[in-house]
């Protein structure tokens, strides 16, 4: 319970700081987009790295957040809670179809197969103009209000979000330690001694599925409502990829790992990226990096580190 | 269990260094208040597939700003640049830092409809204003505001110059194709509305999907169809594949380009002979005899060592946009109210000799030549063929 | 339709189809025998043709420009396997970065040497022109061109594959790697050449492709997302299962872009959906992954 208390520790002091205005509005959205793609990659990291679904199609099940809170503002609708939850639904919905197709896919298949799923909805967003604004995206969009308080500004907003986050999250970390968890985790070992054992493996693949796309819609709505703005790049593969790496570089399953690498890389990406003009290169160079010195994720290699001067 | 507990020593170490970046976000900020410099926000795509168009529009400003010696008024102005990776959330995010912890007094650039939208969205919120390029055309329809403002011609303002140059040909029987996006479907019906009010006929309207690989699918239809010319609209990458693939099927029709796809990135020579004979309408071109694309086309020449193209032109709008506004506020900027008023009120000549004045609609008039492409001594040569000046944008009020 | 408008079709598709086939030939092989999802392969096609484009402003054959440039990209495919990959074999999460990151890296490298300025490969004189075939059918001489050096490729390739030694470690690695070395295979030095070829097809295509597709920033996850679905259609590993899934898509591709050219986008998931649903390994992939 050490980790909990320091994580809500630290929530608390910054959405102090950030309501009494001490941090600029500006941090404050870096450090909102920083929870959204925490909470995105963790979603991920219950599919992918615990269970060992590695997939590139996450970020439909996101963007179907991201375009359903739009649509939703765009109407008037807007009640937080409602909208995040309508985004969340939506995207659950489709996870029902996308995993059907996507787990008859074994191996490496299932990669390959994900990724080209994750064209689909990009596709659909681009050509249903009139719906989704096509490429152009939706703009303009409404915050929401919470039980009458608006969340327009930029701390009430974070607060928000990382409430959200953070009780997601939790529920994420709790799903790992019980007992399905413990099923999923066995499955990513051995799935066909899983299967002997008398577990109906694709049932528990398929509501993996569907949980973890519920999370990353919940991350979606958040984000939409961030930016006040979607566009089918949130669809993307682009965006599947960047998640599944921060997942893999954080350490695969850990939860905790891949939703502080999503942090990081996002913030790196915000501070370096707008300077140095080749963000690519720099990227690509350390996913090399991490996998030949921290195959394991970075997480675990500084603790090796760690451990490795305490013995010195 | 272990798995989901990582030492206590790394918690803190990894939640400390993102304190200290987010603390490290805020120092340039706090100089920027040290010091008595104009900034201003220049976003362009500088990397991925649009990253050539890109830089030619981020050194047209820079050869403006640099002629100013980056000075108005008596004070310095400082441009900063920044990449928006032509991902709406990159721009959106950049967009918040350059305003909201580098103050900036103005933002300027883009080259991407989604991001200009969204930029546009922000700065109304903030009230800054925004001078866009030749994209999104709801930025001035639909979407319009008073802090929004572009430096260039609108999509839809190429039909009318093009209908011109149609009945002048005696072009009456078109198919028209474009790139499957919101710009290329806006731009085909325009040329479609043109084309039908001046008495001719649409035979056939083709959209294959934004940066297709292989056009020649299409074309095989095509032979059979009774036309006096096809149509394309296309961007970058797609415009060389289109013509080269065109030509290899035999294509007989005479194929018409429109503005910013020959003569951009040098996709004119890049076709080599495949350009004989295309016609194509330009926002400008490096040919004109007019003092002013004299003095930028030799003076870009010396400094980039580089032929300017109409992009280059708009880097110049954008920036002699700013310090004409500038230069009418002497240099002190009270907020974003009083800059945006005096850039609608800003008046020079532009590249070409085209008056630039904003519309209310915060459009500005521009002007269009046709020209003819030749492959001439291994070098693709424009000839212009005709000019039209002072063009609107439609449906303005 | 006119008979001509299907032969011209037909045609297209399948010089299209070749064209993949050279692309995902190699990510077949690569995967076959090394169980390697290789990332970055279109980053393979890309160097290849902006490698043909550099090596052209010095030399002006366009047949030896291209050999270098294939060579080029398989040297740069050995490196990358023996100094990265290698060091991640049987990870196949480890693998994916790395080839992610060599992507990405390969990307922003090509940006910063080319700037990213859309560019296309001149079409060599004796490839020039159209051809007028049977029926009065007019089609580029250089897109037959790229048929005929396709089929005959493929063809080589099957040879190869079932009647040399090279070929027999090639499918016996497939099925069992750990026997092979204790057959005294150098297996490590097998899987550089595999890779180095792999790579090296993909350039070829590359350096072809660029004349009519064109080369710009991008089309290195164009043409990659088009090898996988081929792959994954074909079944990763196989050589036959590879050129039938490449006229495949190729094909539908094709068709769907000349008769409905609203949903063409579309079709081509539509198959790999259709393909998966009833043989998860691909029309030719083995049935039984480890």
């Amino acid at each position: 319970m050490k980790t909990a208390a320091v994580i809500l520790a630290v929530s608390v002091v910054a959405v102090a700081l950030a309501l009494l205005k001490v941090i600029p509005d500006y941090d404050v959205g870096l450090a909102t987009t920083a929870a959204i793609m925490a909470l995105f990659v963790m979603s991920l990291d219950l599919l992918s790295g615990f269970t060992g679904l590695e997939s590139l199609g996450h970020a439909s099940f996101f963007g179907t957040g991201a375009y359903v809170a739009a649509i939703l503002a765009l109407h008037g609708y807007d009640n937080a809670l409602v909208a995040v939850a309508a985004g969340a639904v939506a995207a659950t919905l489709l996870a029902t179809a996308f995993a059907a197709i996507a787990l008859r896919a074994i191996g490496p298949y299932f990669l390959i197969m994900t990724m080209a799923l994750g064209y689909l909805p990009w596709s659909l967003a681009i050509k249903l103009r009139s719906f989704t604004g096509g490429d152009d995206g939706l703009s303009g969009l409404p915050r929401p209000q919470l039980f009458g308080f608006s969340l327009e500004s930029g701390p009430a907003f974070f607060t928000f979000t990382l409430i959200a986050t953070l009780v997601c999250g939790a529920i994420i970390v709790g799903i790992g330690r019980s007992s399905f968890g413990t099923t999923l985790r066995g499955i990513r070992g051995n799935a066909s001694r899983m299967a002997a054992l008398g577990y109906n493996v694709w049932l528990h693949k398929y509501a993996c599925f569907l949980i973890s796309a519920f999370f990353a819609g919940v991350a979606g709505a958040l984000f939409a409502y961030y930016s006040s703005f979607v566009s089918p790049d949130v669809l993307g593969v682009g965006q599947s990829a960047e998640a599944l790496v921060a997942m893999i570089v954080g350490g695969a399953g850990t939860m905790f790992g891949p939703a502080l690498a999503a942090a990081v890389l996002m913030l790196l990406h915000s501070t370096v990226g707008s300077v140095f003009r080749y963000w690519n290169l720099l990227l690509g160079s350390i996913y090399i990096a991490v996998v030949l010195f921290a195959p394991n994720g970075v997480l675990a290699a500084s603790r090796r580190l760690a451990s490795g001067r305490r013995r010195a | 269990m272990s798995a989901f507990l990582p030492g206590s020593i790394n918690r803190r170490t990894c939640i400390s260094a993102i304190g200290g970046g987010l603390l490290l976000l805020n120092a340039p900020g706090r100089l920027a208040a040290q010091e008595q410099t104009i900034k201003i926000g220049a976003l362009y795509p500088l990397s991925g597939p649009s990253a050539a168009i890109g830089n030619e529009n981020m050194r047209g400003f820079q050869y403006v700003m640099d002629l100013a010696g980056n000075r108005v008024a008596g004070k310095k102005i400082e441009t900063l640049f920044v990449d928006d990776q032509n991902s709406p959330t990159v721009a959106l995010n950049e967009a918040r830092r350059l305003v909201e912890t580098e103050k900036v007094v103005a933002l300027t650039g883009n080259l991407n409809s989604p991001i200009a939208l969204a930029i546009s969205a922000y700065a109304l919120r903030m009230k800054i204003p925004y001078v866009a390029g030749p994209i999104a055309t709801d930025l001035t329809g639909s979407k319009r505001n008073a802090f929004t403002f572009r430096a260039s011609n609108a999509a839809n303002q190429l039909e009318g110059p093009y209908a011109l140059l149609l009945k002048r040909r005696g072009f009456k029987r078109g198919i028209l194709m474009g790139s499957d996006y919101v710009a290329g479907h806006e731009v085909v019906d325009g040329i479609a509305d043109a084309l039908k009010s001046s008495g001719g006929t649409v035979v056939k309207e083709v959209f294959p999907r934004l940066g297709e690989s292989d056009y020649a699918p299409y074309f095989a239809d095509l032979a059979s169809q009774k036309a006096d010319f096809v149509f394309g609209f296309f961007f970058g990458g797609d415009t060389l594949r289109f013509v080269r693939q065109y030509r290899a099927a035999g294509l007989t029709f005479p194929l018409t380009m429109t503005a910013a796809a020959l003569s951009e990135g040098g996709v004119a020579q890049q076709l080599g002979q495949d350009v004989e004979g295309l016609y194509s309408q330009e926002t400008w071109v490096n040919v004109l005899t007019d003092p002013i694309s004299k003095a930028f086309v030799d003076g870009f020449q010396a400094k980039f060592h580089d032929m300017p193209g109409p992009l280059a032109v708009l880097g110049y709008h954008e920036a002699t946009i700013i310090l004409e506004s500038l230069r009418a506020l002497k240099g002190n900027v009270p907020d974003g109210v009083a800059l945006a008023k005096a850039i609608q009120n800003v008046h020079f000549k532009s590249p070409g000799g085209q008056d630039f004045r904003f519309e209310p609609n915060h459009n500005p008039l521009f002007s269009a030549w046709l020209v003819q492409w030749h492959w001439k001594d291994g070098k693709a040569t424009p000839t212009v063929l005709d000019t039209i000046r002072n063009i609107k944008q439609p449906d303005t009020p | 339709m006119t008979l001509s408008f299907w032969t011209i079709q037909a045609l297209n598709a399948l010089s299209f189809g070749t064209l993949l086939f050279l692309v995902a030939a190699g990510l077949s092989l690569i995967f076959g025998l090394m169980r390697i999802v290789n990332l970055a392969h279109g980053s393979f096609y890309m160097l290849g043709a902006y490698g043909a484009l550099q090596v052209l402003t010095i030399v002006k054959n366009q047949l030896l420009a291209t050999a270098i440039a294939v060579a080029f990209t398989a040297v740069l495919g050995a490196a990358i396997q023996r100094w990265l990959i290698e060091r991640v074999s049987g990870n196949a999460m480890q693998q994916m970065l790395v080839t992610f990151g060599c992507l990405l890296v390969i990307g922003d490298l090509s940006l910063i040497a080319w700037h990213g300025t859309p560019a296309i490969l001149p079409v060599p004189d004796f490839l020039n022109g159209t051809a007028i075939l049977p029926g009065g059918i007019h089609f580029p001489v250089l897109r037959l061109a790229i048929i005929a050096l396709g089929v005959a490729l493929v063809i080589a390739l099957d040879q190869a594959q079932s009647r040399t030694s090279v070929g027999a470690m090639v499918r016996a690695g497939a099925d069992d790697l750990e026997m092979l070395s204790c057959l005294g295979v150098n297996v490590r030095t097998l899987f550089v050449c595999v890779f180095a070829f792999g790579a090296g097809l993909a350039g070829l295509g590359g350096a072809l492709g660029g004349i009519f597709l064109g080369v710009a920033p991008g089309i290195d996850l164009e043409l990659g997302l088009y090898a996988f679905i081929v792959v994954i259609v074909g079944g990763l590993g196989s050589i036959r299962g590879t050129f039938v899934a490449s006229l495949l898509v190729a094909f539908i591709d094709n068709f769907s872009k000349a008769l409905f050219p609203a949903v063409s986008m579309f079709a081509i998931f539509l198959l790999l959906v259709v393909v998966i649903a009833i043989r998860p390994t691909g029309l030719f992939g083995r049935r039984a992954l480890s």
